[in-house]
């Protein structure tokens, strides 16, 4: 099999299963997680493309946001630790703070 | 002038502060309290007697003070001091007097004796009013006050329910004569913006005085129990005796007439033309019942009418001082005839003349000296009357009409002389009152001749005063000729037991029938028929408020359910989708996510076709 199909083959098993995470798991970690394997999956597209159509555009840009998901990881925890001590809770159905409460 | 108006001052303040004074006191204190019945009659005639006195001496013939301010016009209360008002004030305050001494004794076991002298009292002080006033208009309302007070009086026995009728028929009748009156008063203020008689006899041609005269005629009229408004006076006898003596024979019924010799300048021939026929049917009618009448007051009060005819028809002539002397003495011994009426009802037990009547010499005496005055025999004062209303007809048709009266007159008045006859029947003589005695007896001696002229044939000088002269020799002895022809025929049917039968020829005349039929029916009808139309007009009313109120249900209906239904609708829907879509927001992150993957998705979808 050629390497074109099975990096976007699996950069869409990664999205998805990062996905899966997000919507069902009920841990604020679990949720950074899961964002973080969608983000590595559009990386990995960046890069098949990249390669793919032999210039080195797609992959800069691959770095670069690897250097922003690093930065987006560490904001994502300093959060989840604040919700946490904030609620005492890191389930995220319990955090609903976004609907207006009566 | 100045003294004169204390007097009339005096004598009318004296008359109304006694009745008012004797309808408040109690009767509870005994003896003394007849004596203050008589102190305002005894006052009042202190007074009158001063005050002919004064006006004799002094010979002034008007007094009077202004009253109120009407625009610009001055309303004075004149009062009136010529012979002819001068007289019947005499007449009045002597009458008065005699029938409240009379009272005290008549009325000794009745409870309601203040309520009696008070009302008598108020009667005498507004007829006082009525003869002196000037002021047509105080006149009026001493005229209603007679009224009143005669509608108090006869339904003075609260307990009889037919005093009760007559007294309410009495003020109704006497009603219809009053707006006469007001109608006659209106026209002169809006002629001529005077109230005043004297004022209203110096005006030359009065525009209207036809009509006026009638208005004037139809308040003397009914005041006066003249056709067709006579049928209230014999029902009135249903009061005490002695108000049937001062009020219904002697002074009330005879306001009528003096208004008419007080109005005489305003009547012209025409007017005074009703005037007589009406008296002489009144005349003929009066008498006609007086010989059908067994009931004795009702009897009295028949010849009343007749006597009352009688005025009206010389008055009608154009002879007012005639008239005017004859119901001065038709006071004297008509009130003296009602009185000894009360005797006999009261003492002897005798209502009407089938009665058997076991008389005493000095009540027979009595009797045949009154009736003797009524039917108009030399050697009483009605003879000088009766020669007076001759003199008064003597130039015109209606002496005819005065003939057959003093016929009738004889006919019926011989029923008292047989009446008071001596009988052998012996029986217990009951004991009357001295007071009743003592006035009968007054009256009857007022009634004889010697107390006004000596000659007791010729005309009194008195009478010449009011330009009256003898009518002549040859009528004169005509009409007591008929009178005696009268008296003679009635004797001769008693005697033959053929009066009942004559009495029988006389067709009972149903008036009040023929009142009920032409007046009361037609009234009741018109009554009738006006509230039908009332009561259509308030059906056609009805009809239009349940289309209203038909109409505002349904709009109200349209409002509540279409338009606030549509609104309703709109808020329901609005309400639901709201409600439906706050599903959507639940707080949770992960919801929120969820609902963008399927946005997404769907996006995509479309993007792809």
């Amino acid at each position: 099999m050629s390497p074109f199909v099975t990096l976007p083959a699996l950069a869409v098993v990664l999205f998805v299963i990062g996905l899966l995470i997000i919507l069902t798991k009920k841990n604020t970690i679990l949720l950074l997680i899961g964002l973080e394997l969608m983000l590595n999956s559009a990386n990995l597209n960046l890069m098949a493309f990249s390669s793919y159509r032999g210039d080195a555009d797609g992959q800069v840009f691959m770095l670069f946001i690897l250097i922003i998901a690093v930065c987006e990881a560490a904001v994502g925890l300093a959060l989840a630790l604040r919700v946490y001590r904030y609620y005492r809770t890191d389930n995220p159905n319990q955090l609903t703070n976004l609907k207006e409460t009566q | 002038m100045n003294t004169i108006n204390w007097m009339l001052g005096g004598l009318m303040a004296i008359w109304l502060a006694g009745s008012i004074l004797n309808s408040i006191i109690p009767d509870s204190t005994a003896k003394h309290r007849n004596a203050l019945y008589l102190i305002a009659p005894i006052l009042g005639l202190y007074f009158t007697i001063n005050t002919l006195w004064l006006v004799n001496t002094l010979g002034v013939a008007h007094t009077g003070f202004l009253w109120f301010t009407l625009g610009q016009k001055d309303i004075t209360i004149t009062v009136d001091l010529s012979s002819t008002t001068l007289a019947l004030l005499l007449v009045v305050s002597c009458i008065t007097l005699l029938v409240h001494i009379y009272a005290i004794g008549y009325m000794r076991n009745d409870t309601a004796r203040p309520r009696f002298f008070g009302t008598l009292g108020l009667f005498t002080f507004s007829m006082i009013g009525l003869t002196l006033s000037d002021n047509l208009l105080v006149m009026f309302m001493f005229w209603e006050l007679v009224g009143i007070c005669s509608y108090l009086l006869i339904g003075f026995y609260r307990n009889k329910p037919e005093a009760g009728r007559a007294s309410t028929k009495a003020l109704l009748i006497n009603k219809i004569g009053d707006v006469g009156f007001l109608l006659g008063i209106g026209s002169l203020w809006a002629l001529t913006g005077t109230f005043s008689i004297s004022e209203l006899s110096t005006i030359d041609t009065l525009p209207y005085s036809a009509t006026i005269g009638f208005f004037f005629l139809i308040a003397a009229f009914a005041k006066s129990a003249q056709f067709p408004f006579h049928t209230w006076l014999p029902d009135a006898m249903a009061g005490p005796t002695p108000v049937s003596a001062l009020i219904h024979s002697a002074t009330m019924v005879a306001a009528g007439v003096f208004l008419l010799v007080r109005m005489h300048f305003i009547f012209t021939v025409d007017v005074l033309q009703v005037a007589s026929l009406v008296g002489a049917l009144t005349a003929l009618l009066g008498g006609i019942n007086a010989i059908r009448e067994n009931d004795l007051k009702r009897f009295l009060a028949w010849s009343t009418l007749s006597q009352l005819g009688l005025m009206i028809m010389t008055l009608g002539t154009g002879a007012f001082n005639p008239a005017f002397v004859h119901l001065l003495s038709h006071a004297i011994f008509k009130s003296g005839l009602f009185l000894l009426a009360g005797i006999m009802i009261q003492h002897y037990h005798i209502k009407s003349f089938t009665m058997p009547f076991q008389s005493s010499g000095l009540l027979r005496g009595v009797i045949y000296i009154l009736t003797f005055s009524l039917i108009g025999m030399p050697l009483t004062i009605g003879y000088f009357s009766k020669e007076a209303l001759l003199w008064g007809v003597s130039d015109s048709t209606m002496i005819f009409a005065f003939y057959i009266n003093s016929f009738l007159t004889a006919f019926y008045s011989a029923r008292l002389l047989i009446f008071a006859r001596r009988n052998n029947q012996k029986t217990t003589k009951p004991v009357i009152p001295l007071t009743q005695v003592i006035t009968v007896i007054t009256l009857s001696i007022c009634s004889l001749w010697f107390l006004y002229d000596w000659s007791p044939l010729a005309m009194p000088a008195i009478l010449s005063a009011w330009s009256i002269e003898s009518p002549g020799a040859s009528l004169a002895f005509t009409n007591i000729g008929i009178a005696f022809f009268g008296m003679a025929a009635s004797v001769g049917f008693h005697r033959q037991q053929k009066f009942e039968s004559i009495q029988r020829l006389i067709p009972a005349l149903p008036y009040d029938a023929w009142l009920r039929a032409s007046i009361v029916k037609p009234v009741l009808a018109l009554a009738n028929f006006t509230t039908h139309c009332d009561r259509q007009l308030d059906r056609c009313l009805h009809f239009t408020v349940y289309v209203n109120v038909f109409t505002a249900k349904l709009m109200a209906w349209f409002d509540r359910y279409i338009i606030d239904g549509c609104v309703h609708f709109f808020v329901w829907v609005t309400r639901a989708v709201g409600n439906a879509l706050r599903q959507l927001v639940t707080g949770r992150i992960q919801d929120y996510i969820w609902w963008t993957v399927v946005a997404l998705i769907i996006l995509l979808l479309i993007l792809a076709n």
